[in-house]
């Protein structure tokens, strides 16, 4: 278990904390802030890259604050793969196990295990400037893991793949929590932090405005720039069903079945609704949208800018509309409306 | 590609192309005149001149003491200067600068001072049997004081360039301070360091102020050369320059071709 216990680091610019953290053994923890926030900053006082002016931590009950980096056997991800040029990607897997003078052949065996694992065993004699950037980052990934840390810190690892190498890597990183490696994963990208984070903050100039499991933080944001931040309080759990010919796909949420758009394998994950293209009608009519539900208004805020509205459909949901359409339809709390969105209001994340 | 502001065609073209052309026949015409003014069986007779030979081999052989030496004490130190914040840290860089700007003559009496055998430094030295004046060692430390700047500012600026977090990796993953510097900031800084290394050789084995007034015997070439013209005239002395020119050329073209690296150290 990791402890922040009231960290702080002074720059002439910029300061960051007092920051409290508690991360669980086995968690997946999101720290999401925008850039700037001092959310890398954070963690690499954490790796000991840098020292805090003030504050402790605790990595399993022992103070580390001053310990030196090299220690503290928590492997850094970077943002882009820090790996060596002037080794072979071998050679950058096996960095650590040199260092601690392991015998050749364990280490050419736990080398060929990890590049097997992320599918990198054909580039080991290369050098790192041939490999593309998912390759980069998978073997920066089995860098780290070689020497089997007790913690893993990621600094936005994702952040500079594209689509598909995201996915891959995100599904590596979910492997490897699901088999018991704690870590904080620093992020700006809220759908990174709901699909991995168990628990999660955010954090903002220098300081965590709010700490929580996601659905909370998305769901009650503690201010307008977590509910900025979070982007989106319409995500639920739910399965794609599978289906026979086309796109049209159909998901349940827990018993509220929706149409969506959708090619993926997959079966579990998370779908989000968009609050700005769901349409309130009083009655029932016929609209060319897949989705139409029956609910009953819970609760209406008036917002700086606009109304949300939140009803229950069997499932909590959230939109926005404007004060004039809030006038006109007379929305008050227990009252029944129609809410309908179309099938591309809707996304899908895999798990 | 680079994309340059496109110059050609105007007058300031040509203006500037016949000032460099002025400025490069100014380098080049002396060298020439000097290589040309003495034939290839003049520049064999020389180098069968065993006084001649023998100051060349202790030239080569002094830089090369004075560079492996200075390297052995200026890199590691250039490596935690660019990790130091300290505003110190530019004073100590200006210091190591200052033997370029003074009057190589002057440096030489500086060192003298410091190391003759009345001296201090002197005496403990004689005692460990090494002797500074008209001796070997104090040729490598003259030549050491006055071209150590090329190599550390050359590490120096080879330091900087190597990404932080290269060696910030290397520590999250386990590796001691000496190791990082060992296994990846050294690699990674090599061309510049051997570049630099190659400069201070030639700077140090060029050396003739600082070294006539520490050991004015045993000769060095640039010190024979000097001793040659006062006694014979122009043209003894041209044949030893060419001779030591061709060499100093040959010496450097094959550093700078051994310090080349295979490959760009790049990520």
């Amino acid at each position: 278990m990791l402890e922040i216990k009231a960290i702080e680091k002074h720059f002439s610019g910029f300061s960051l904390g007092p920051v409290q953290l508690r991360i669980g053994k086995g968690e997946h923890y999101v720290l999401l802030g925008p850039s700037g926030s001092g959310k890398s900053l954070l963690l690499e006082l954490i790796a000991g890259f840098q020292f805090p002016d003030k504050g402790e931590i605790i990595l399993n009950g022992k103070d580390i604050t001053h310990l030196q980096a090299h220690k503290r056997s928590m492997a850094f991800v970077f943002q882009k793969p820090a790996l060596f040029p002037h080794l072979t990607n071998f050679d950058n897997i096996a960095y650590s196990l040199h260092l601690q003078r392991i015998n050749k052949s364990e280490v050419r065996k736990i080398v060929l295990e990890l590049s097997e694992r992320f599918h990198i065993d054909h580039l080991l004699d290369d050098k790192p400037a041939r490999l593309s950037g998912g390759e980069a980052q998978r073997v920066s990934l089995a860098r780290a893991l070689a020497m089997r840390p007790a913690f893993l810190l990621l600094d936005e690892p994702l952040s500079s793949l594209d689509v598909q190498l995201k996915k891959e890597l995100r599904q590596y990183l979910i492997d490897l929590n699901h088999q018991g490696l704690t870590m904080l994963h620093v992020t700006h990208d809220f759908e990174e932090a709901i699909r991995f984070a168990d628990a999660s903050s955010i954090i903002f100039e220098g300081k965590i405005i709010q700490s929580g499991k996601p659905s909370e933080l998305y769901k009650t944001p503690a201010n307008s720039f977590v509910a900025e931040m979070a982007g989106h309080k319409n995500f639920f759990t739910g399965k794609l069903l599978p289906s026979k010919n086309d796109e049209l796909r159909t998901a349940d949420l827990g018993g509220v079945l929706i149409k969506l758009y959708s090619d993926s394998a997959a079966e579990g994950g998370i779908f989000v609704v968009d609050e700005h293209q769901i349409i309130l009608q009083t009655e029932a009519s016929v609209t060319s949208a897949q989705n139409i539900f029956k609910g009953i208004v819970q609760q209406v805020t008036y917002l700086q800018k606009g109304v949300e509205v939140e009803l229950n459909i069997g499932i909590q949901l959230f939109t926005y509309i404007t004060r004039d359409s809030a006038k006109k339809l007379n929305l008050v709390p227990g009252q029944e409306i129609f809410a309908s969105f179309k099938a591309s209001a809707v996304r899908f994340l895999e798990h | 590609m680079k994309r340059y502001l496109i110059i050609k065609n105007h007058l300031a073209y040509s203006g500037f192309m016949v000032a460099g052309a002025l400025f490069l026949l100014f380098l080049a015409a002396p060298l020439g005149n000097l290589l040309l003014s003495t034939s290839i069986p003049r520049l064999f007779e020389t180098l069968e001149d065993e006084q001649v030979n023998k100051s060349i081999v202790l030239s080569l052989s002094m830089a090369a003491v004075a560079t492996l030496a200075s390297a052995l004490l200026i890199i590691p130190f250039a490596w935690l200067m660019v990790r130091q914040t300290s505003r110190w840290k530019h004073i100590i860089s200006g210091l190591i600068d200052l033997p370029m700007m003074i009057p190589h003559s002057a440096a030489g009496i500086a060192l003298l001072g410091v190391v003759n055998r009345e001296s201090f430094v002197g005496k403990i030295a004689s005692g460990f049997g090494l002797d500074f004046v008209d001796r070997p060692a104090g040729i490598a430390i003259a030549m050491a004081f006055v071209s150590v700047p090329y190599l550390y500012n050359a590490a120096y600026h080879a330091f900087s360039s190597v990404p932080r977090k290269m060696e910030l990796a290397a520590a999250n993953l386990g590796a001691k301070p000496s190791k990082v510097f060992f296994s990846i900031s050294l690699p990674l800084s090599r061309k510049g360091i051997l570049n630099g290394m190659v400069m201070m050789f030639a700077r140090g084995m060029s050396e003739f102020g600082a070294v006539i007034i520490l050991a004015y015997n045993p000769f060095t070439t640039p010190v024979l050369i000097f001793d040659r013209f006062n006694a014979f005239g122009l043209r003894n002395a041209q044949a030893i320059s060419a001779l030591f020119i061709l060499i100093s050329l040959t010496v450097f073209i094959l550093l700078r071709i051994l310090s080349k690296p295979e490959e760009d150290v790049r990520n």
